[in-house]
């Protein structure tokens, strides 16, 4: 009982942003993503460059809620960055970064969705809300930086275009996809003994 | 496809150094931000295509990556002549040919031209370095190049695992085929997206469990306990690296004085 009651009271030692964990954490992220998003790369939106359909945008907006933005951002950035390098042969800087900034944004949802709320309806609505917002955010940024630097385009009507497929598509996938990955998850662990 | 697969030679490019090809890549990028001048961008575009004949990579086993850009180049050019055609950025546009409402301007050409040689150079230049390097030359070339050994490892272990999580899904999709599941779902995007989540879930989770288990693997081999670590694999420069990386270094001191210079699009005449 005694011990019990020191370990809830003891203040415990802040994780460090790269411990064996986050750093495991940003690799397989990476990995997952590349390894995902390639097979996902075939299925183009007609008519907007190289915009595919990407279910798998769902993992670095998890990877930001459940081991925090930097974390999200390495795995968005670099798992795009090596997904863009396989499947197409390019190197799109700022849609590598675009993706990055998704992850990072929703690891907002680090601080606000408590690990109890995973599985409850608050936490996954607002899973869905970070997600949407993450995939809005980072997209947008890809879309003005094309602009900005003339990356193929250099008419605001062209940007915006790209803004509402990708950025919509990337949406509404992150929505669907991440609070069903995040339950998952959840559910997984919930009876495992080791940490988690 | 989902492994970086370099393909073996002795050409000077399977020679250089990887942080000069890093740098490569970067002087590209630069160059691709930098220009929109057409008799500027086609000095990198041609070098690119030269460094990529030099580096002897058979034709068979980069035809889908040549298929995918030239889908590409079609889908760019037409995107940007069909936007640029709108008239939106020129007061008085050089109008070549009309239809309906689409009027073919000089602007247009040369801007869909640009467009085209920038994307060309960079992803031709990216192929090129990617087929010319090993994969486990990436992670000593970061480290020697200043990142921190935590973030090349990361790229290290990321590599490693990117053709296991591919084989998963592959595998993933198989067993759930044998249990009725189809790949291709009928109905609008959302069915589409929901048909992913019986192969998503299984592979996303598992990948994130053993997170905790490879930390532990780590932690228990001291990962972490000091700053500096050495790698089974070594970078080493000789004097045609330092030669390459010098001209890498005058291209970009002349790119730079170049954008001083020559700041907007150019159309003849």
């Amino acid at each position: 009982m005694g011990a019990s009651t020191t370990a809830a009271t003891t203040p415990q030692p802040r994780e460090s942003l790269f411990s064996a964990k986050q750093i495991v954490a940003m690799a397989l992220g990476t990995a997952l993503y590349a390894g995902l998003t390639i097979p996902f790369n075939v299925l183009q939106i007609p008519g907007v460059g190289l915009i595919a359909i990407r279910p798998t945008i769902a993992i670095p907006i998890l990877f930001g809620i459940v081991f925090g933005p930097v974390t999200g951002f390495v795995s968005g950035f670099l798992g795009n960055t090596i997904a863009d390098a396989l499947s197409f042969g390019g190197f799109f800087w700022n849609w590598d970064l675009g993706n990055g900034i998704i992850g990072l944004v929703a690891g907002i949802g680090f601080y606000i969705i408590a690990r109890r709320l995973w599985t409850k309806s608050r936490g996954l609505t607002l899973a869905i809300v970070v997600a949407a917002v993450a995939s809005l955010v980072g997209i947008g940024f890809a879309a003005v930086t094309d602009y900005a630097f003339q990356i193929g385009l250099n008419t605001w009507g062209a940007a915006l275009s790209e803004f509402y497929s990708a950025g919509g598509t990337d949406a509404v996938n992150g929505a669907i996809v991440t609070p069903i990955l995040l339950y998952a998850y959840a559910t997984a662990t919930a009876g495992r003994a080791r940490r988690v | 496809m989902t492994e970086i697969r370099n393909f073996p030679g002795n050409t000077f490019l399977h020679r250089l150094d990887p942080r000069n090809k890093f740098f490569l890549i970067l002087l590209y990028i630069f160059v691709e931000v930098a220009f929109t001048d057409i008799r500027v961008l086609v000095l990198p575009f041609l070098a690119s295509i030269i460094l990529y004949l030099s580096a002897r990579i058979p034709f068979k086993e980069v035809k889908s990556s040549w298929k995918f850009l030239l889908t590409i180049i079609v889908v760019i050019s037409t995107v940007n002549a069909l936007f640029t055609l709108l008239g939106a950025s020129v007061a008085h546009p050089h109008v070549i040919a009309s239809f309906w409402f689409l009027t073919l301007t000089e602007e247009g050409v040369f801007f869909a031209l640009a467009a085209l040689m920038r994307f060309m150079s960079l992803a031709i230049i990216a192929m090129t370095v990617i087929l010319t390097t090993e994969q486990t030359a990436y992670a000593p070339a970061l480290a020697k190049l200043g990142l921190p050994y935590k973030g090349a490892f990361v790229v290290d272990l990321a590599l490693r695992y990117l053709p296991t999580y591919a084989n998963e899904l592959d595998t993933t999709l198989n067993a759930q085929m044998a249990r009725g599941y189809k790949a291709r779902a009928k109905g609008g995007l959302r069915a589409r997206i929901v048909n992913t989540i019986p192969l998503l879930v299984p592979v996303a989770v598992g990948a994130m469990l053993s997170i905790y288990d490879v930390a532990d693997a780590m932690e228990l081999r001291a990962f972490g306990a000091m700053k500096k670590r050495t790698w089974y694999r070594e970078v080493k420069a000789r004097e045609i690296d330092y030669v390459a990386f010098a001209v890498i270094a005058v291209l970009l001191v002349v790119t730079i004085y170049l954008r001083t210079q020559i700041t907007t699009y150019w159309i003849p005449g």
